[in-house]
């Protein structure tokens, strides 16, 4: 590393950076028995070109005021004096220590989930209007102070966080009227909004609602994240870990999120709590007892999701208290009971370790769900399939027995896979290629003779299709890009590419060649894809080309009228330190089409008519399908094949897509229209309005 | 005296309707096809043959709307029909009543429900009674209060909407259309800045509003014989003067007791002032401040005005690259062409879309304090329920209480069970119908004609599509409810733009049909439908 002063080389470079922030929010930090836990100090890595803002590589936060007709004076984090005292002393008065705690919170979020995630991580691309172009972001940017209004929220359009500020209109024992709430000054808050903005960079699709789990999942992930945070700091996890007498599973402050919006809105307690709720007639805290039914009581997003927050954290429990029984009985010498008063603080100690090795893990393997998720119309079922399988091909061994956590918790709280006939965990895995293909649906008719292809293979013994499989990854994964674009693939990202192997992108690479890359690998799996050794594997996984003769409404090239479009998005390789240490590589793949879709169920049939390629007008909206494909590039194999609930010429699915969008007869309460959100300007501000953070 | 004038106007045009007088035994609704709003005639068997009672249940409609009542019509059978004027509908209450309204009722403060309400539409007719919801009570404490708050948001969106309207003109047609809906009057036209300066944007000119004058009006007609009433739901039973058996019920607005604990009047009258009750007030307060803005919460050392920040001699560069302008001014700074700051991530204008957001809230709570009333056709009969446009809040609520009816208890699910008139929510909107199974424990479409009334049950809804879909995303009636209507109804629902002959479904009993055919009457003014009531003659009561 290149340093810029003589006889700096002499110092080594700082690991991190120790910044101070409110723990919780600065209402838990005005309680006098909170003292203890008011502020805390953490490590986020160090920047050594961070400027004022700050603004670093992934960050960057920008403090306009509008209301105010303001901005507000960027800090220095590396002004000496403030380096020297670990940041700015927590304060509400200080505009600039509000810019510290976002930026500290947001990165520590990013580290979460970059370690999870084997990967560096990205912001979601850039889009002009009208043009098919993206560019890339560099920096999510971060307004704290961007309205006066009950709200905080990612715009997944501008590519930034507004969190808002409000005065408190209601007087009782935690409210003074009048006094002002900053959401950007909640822990949870922030975190919980940065992970939508890194949901969003994984996954475009997932806040279009096509079924009622999508926005319910964005939501609850979001928590998820934020509530598993609180685990990484070691003083508040010892402090709620005494309190408690160790048992996570009463009241704590780990277990909520957002306590001072909470109060401000006038609910009295934490905006929410994964553990339990006040009981209105008692006033009284009591745990939340699962409940296989809820989710056919529920639909709106923030409620559905806190059943999914609930069930995670419910698989936290069950290792937890497994993992800390040996320690209760050396403690009680074997009586299980603890004796009255406080627990010894070597036990509070082991316990807090326990706990948080324990939610580290848990945390990890959420994060880790997500890559094993199909591209669009994403369902609490397809989740827990993706944590599972996730978790048992980095770690096949499952000696805590978190995979079986899971499985029972989320059964307890009515989430299992569809269809599935058994509840054993092995179950919920993702199909392999070979099963994919072997299982592969009998055709409806004979495939259609596509001129310069070959008909496609249908059946394969093992050997063969073990053969078969090799041969193809080997040479995806040997492909030097050709020359010629595919017609359907128009560089969209950089204007031309750099002929490269597949693969050969490294953890290490900066962030703009990171995201860059997808395209030139994208473009190499299209090839291999549609015109190479992959196409004999299309069918099995879930792809509809021309030999299945599809609708007219689902989209052709846009070069070539005969050929069905098919995109292919998102190549990303991820590197993760797996079972017995071994580097675990994943090669990512994610593959959609796309089909024009009718609000008017009489209009489809008439545009899905055989030979109709005149469309009187363009679709209400897109019915997407399509496939994740996990490849493993040391055996060779498709690891992983996650398709999308029906093909794309499946009708049923369509139908259902369609009745949801129109008022959905699907969910269960209000004829409440997913249309709305569809087309809102800001997805995330429509639900994070008033009281639902 | 002035009934004769009325008359000879009407004479003028050519022709005097015909009184409206139900049989024996029978009670007509009369749906009036005013445009995209609500207007209803209710004849109910009275102490003298010729003497019914009379019950209107609002008059509006948005302006524009009444053009293209018979829109599908005239397309499908190429004709022309033209307009319902407001006058013809009026003028047509006026001959069917003789000149005398027994109960006015008026739902909710809104223009589609209110806008046909003027002194001289309603010339020449007395009131004996206007029904209002609780929340119109002046005496009523928590009324008042959400009157406060409610006129206090609204100052204050109006304001937001002409600063908006300043940076982002074409941000502003949403909540002009909002704000269009509290503010009322017959204008096809309606210009926000207009009316806006027209009232002074003060808290008194409020007090002007077409719509609150509609509101005087039939509060003044009623005072004249003494008959003003506000509705609490679940209070008791209502009795309809002069009507036989008739009985009604209100279901909302629902006084909730969250909201009266969380308006504490003392926070209230301390913060009033200064306007920081509410989110929306604080928003209102920051537009009071000018383009300089409203108070800042931090100190002036923290603090750079935004005219100034891009020239700050020493921040100045940091916001010229990093958020950027649209024209650099002052210090000669430029930003470079290599900037990461364009327009796209800005939020200059950001703040103020909390406006349109506050407009729709106001909208959605003078919907869900909604009159909702169920007229019962003698003890333990047939229901009508009027919904006006109840939202989800105010659904909710229904079925939290009961009445109590002498030694008996009435509940909403009972009074539900035997409805066979159902007047939709809300132009069958989205959210203005709740669906739900009938083991629910919300009121919902299942609850309704469960009894010996599920073979009767009709809806009317009362909506112009064509209109409504030059409306930005209002899709009135909602298809998936109304689809679920038609099942309910085996066909029988009433649109205000759909002719008789286009309602029929494919699939109906030709027998069924034909006795709904015999019930109702069809002009190009409105629908009657005639409801056989046995409990009207006074019959002993069924047994619930």
């Amino acid at each position: 590393m290149a340093s810029t002063s003589a006889g700096s080389n002499l110092i080594p470079e700082p690991l991190s950076r120790k910044l101070r922030v409110f723990a919780f929010d600065p209402s838990v930090a005005a309680q006098f028995d909170m003292a203890g836990i008011s502020e805390m100090t953490i490590d986020v890595p160090w920047e050594r070109n961070l400027q004022p803002g700050p603004v670093g590589d992934y960050i960057e936060v920008i403090d306009a005021d509008p209301a105010s007709g303001a901005f507000y004076r960027p800090v220095d984090l590396n002004d000496p004096r403030v380096l020297a005292q670990q940041g700015l002393p927590p304060s509400e008065t200080n505009p600039q220590f509000h810019q510290q705690m976002v930026y500290a919170v947001a990165m520590a979020t990013i580290v979460h989930f970059e370690r999870a995630l084997g990967r560096v991580a990205l912001w979601s691309s850039h889009h002009d209007k009208g043009s098919p172009e993206e560019s890339f972001v560099r920096r999510l940017r971060i307004y704290p102070h961007a309205l006066r209004d009950r709200n905080a929220f990612y715009s997944p359009e501008k590519k930034a966080l507004l969190f808002g500020y409000f005065p408190v209109g209601i007087k009782d024992a935690n409210n003074t009227p009048g006094t002002l709430v900053f959401t950007c000054l909640s822990h949870d808050i922030i975190a919980h909004e940065t992970t939508h903005a890194l949901l969003d960079g994984v996954h475009p699709r997932f806040n279009e609602p096509i079924n009622q789990d999508v926005l319910a999942f964005h939501e609850a992930f979001a928590d998820i994240v934020a509530l598993f945070q609180h685990f990484s700091y070691p003083g508040v996890l010892r402090d709620q870990i005494s309190r408690t007498r160790g048992n996570l599973a009463n009241e704590n402050l780990l277990g909520q999120l957002a306590q001072q919006f909470g109060r401000a809105s006038g609910r009295g307690n934490a905006l929410r709590d994964a553990l339990g709720d006040i009981d209105p007639k008692t006033g009284k805290w009591k745990p939340k007892e699962p409940d296989v039914r809820i989710l056919e009581r529920t639909a709106e997003p923030h409620a559905r999701g806190a059943i999914l927050v609930a069930a995670v954290f419910g698989a936290f429990l069950k290792v937890y208290r497994s993992r800390t029984l040996d320690l209760y009985r050396i403690a009680t010498e074997g009586t299980g009971v603890l004796r009255e008063g406080d627990i010894h603080p070597d036990l509070t100690r082991r316990l807090a370790d326990e706990a948080a090795r324990t939610a580290s893990y848990v945390l990890q393997m959420c994060i880790r769900g997500i890559d094993y998720c199909p591209p669009v119309g994403v369902t609490f079922s397809d989740y827990l399939r993706g944590v599972i399988t996730a978790d048992y091909d980095l770690n096949p061994d499952d000696s805590s027995g978190y995979r079986l956590a899971f499985v029972e918790s989320f059964r307890q709280w009515g989430i299992h896979a569809h269809g599935a006939r058994s509840t054993s965990v092995d179950t919920l895995f993702w199909p392999t290629g070979e099963t994919a293909f072997a299982e592969m649906p009998e055709r409806d008719s004979a495939p259609v003779a596509v001129p310069g292809q070959a008909a496609p293979i249908d059946d394969l013994t093992v050997e063969d299709y073990q053969r078969a499989e090799t041969q193809a990854i080997l040479s995806l994964l040997n492909d030097q890009e050709s020359t010629a674009g595919p017609d359907q693939m128009s560089p969209k990202r950089q204007s031309a590419r750099t002929a490269r192997k597949l693969g050969q992108a490294s953890v290490e690479l900066d962030r703009y060649e990171a995201w860059a890359e997808i395209d030139t690998n994208a473009a190499i799996v299209w090839n291999w894809l549609i015109e190479g050794d992959g196409r004999q594997f299309a069918r099995s996984f879930g792809l509809v080309l021309e030999e299945d003769d599809p609708p007219p409404t689902v989209f052709r090239s846009a070069t070539n009228p005969n050929r069905v479009a098919v995109e292919v998005h998102s190549v990303r390789l991820a590197l993760r330190r797996g079972f017995r240490d071994v580097m675990d590589t994943n090669l990512l793949i994610e593959v959609t089409q796309r089909r024009r879709g009718y609000f008017d169920a009489a209009e489809q049939k008439r545009m899905d008519r055989c030979g109709n390629t005149e469309f009187a007008r363009a679709g209400d909206f897109s019915y997407r399908a399509g496939c994740t494909l996990i490849i493993n590039p040391s055996d060779l194999s498709v690891r992983r094949v996650i398709k999308t609930a029906g093909t794309i010429a499946d009708n049923k699915e369509l139908d259902r897509i369609r009745s949801y969008l129109g008022g959905g007869l699907e969910p269960a309460n209000a004829f409440d229209s997913a249309r709305q959100l569809l087309k809102a300007r800001e997805p995330f501000a429509l639900l994070h309005r008033d009281g639902e953070g | 005296m002035a009934k004769t004038t009325a008359k000879k106007k009407a004479a003028a045009v050519g022709e005097v309707a015909a009184r409206l007088l139900p049989k024996p035994g029978e009670v007509i609704v009369r749906m009036y096809r005013i445009g995209h709003g609500d207007c209803f005639l209710l004849a109910f068997e009275g102490d003298a043959p010729d003497k019914p009672v009379y019950v209107l249940i609002d008059c509006g409609y948005k302006p524009g709307s009444s053009k293209l009542v018979h829109f599908k019509e005239e397309q499908a059978r190429n004709v022309v029909i033209g307009p319902n004027k407001i006058k013809d509908i009026t003028q047509n209450i006026r001959d069917a009543t003789g000149g005398h309204i027994d109960v006015a009722v008026i739902t909710h403060e809104h223009q589609d429900h209110v806008n046909g309400i003027t002194a001289k539409n309603f010339a020449g007719i007395s009131i004996s009674e206007t029904w209002f919801a609780w929340t119109e009570n002046p005496e009523d404490e928590l009324a008042n209060a959400l009157r406060v708050k409610f006129k206090d948001q609204l100052i204050g969106l109006m304001g937001a909407r002409n600063r908006l309207a300043a940076v982002d003109p074409d941000a502003t047609e949403k909540i002009d259309r909002l704000i269009e809906f509290e503010l009322g009057g017959e204008d096809e036209q309606f210009n926000a800045v207009n009316a806006v300066h027209a009232l002074g944007a003060a808290a008194a000119g409020l007090e002007n509003s077409a719509n609150k004058q509609s509101m005087k009006l039939f509060k003044d007609l009623a005072r004249k014989e003494g008959g003003i009433k506000y509705l609490r739901p679940h209070e008791k039973v209502i009795a309809v003067p002069r009507a036989k058996a008739l009985r009604a019920f209100a279901l909302g607005p629902p006084r909730d007791e969250a909201l009266l604990e969380s308006l504490d009047p003392k926070g209230r009258e301390e913060f009033h002032g200064v306007g920081l009750a509410s989110s929306g007030n604080y928003l209102a307060a920051a537009v009071a401040g000018g383009a300089a803005g409203g108070d800042s919460p931090f100190a002036k050392r923290y603090r750079l005005d935004t005219d100034k920040a891009f020239a700050d001699p020493q921040h100045g560069a940091f916001f010229i690259t990093n958020y950027g302008q649209d024209a650099p001014v002052g210090a000669g700074v430029q930003p470079s062409p290599s900037s990461s700051a364009p327009e796209w991530r800005r939020i200059d204008k950001e703040w103020l879309y909390s406006a349109e957001q506050l407009a729709l809230d106001m909208n959605n709570a003078t919907n869900n304090a909604s009159l909702v009333l169920a007229f019962e056709l003698g003890k333990g009969g047939k229901v009508l329920l009027f919904a006006a446009d109840a939202q989800r809040g105010n659904w909710l609520s229904w079925g939290r209480k009961n009445w109590r009816d002498g030694n008996d208890v009435i509940t909403t699910k009972d009074l539900l069970s035997r409805a066979v008139l159902y007047k939709v929510g809300h132009h069958c909107s989205h959210n203005a119908t709740l669906n739900g199974k009938i083991s629910d424990e919300w009121a919902n479409l299942s609850w309704m004609a469960t009894g010996d009334a599920a073979g009767e049950f009709t809806a009317m809804i009362t909506a112009v599509r064509a209109w409504a879909e030059t409306q930005k995303g209002w899709d009135h009636p909602l298809k998936a409810i109304k689809d679920e209507l038609l099942m309910k109804a085996s066909g029988r629902v009433f649109q205000t733009d759909t002719a008789f002959a286009a309602m029929k479904p494919d699939d109906a009993v030709e027998a069924d049909w034909t006795t709904f055919e015999q019930r109702l009457t069809e002009t190009k003014l409105y629908f009657d439908y005639r409801i056989r009531c046995e409990g009207c003659e006074w019959q002993p009561a069924r047994r619930p």
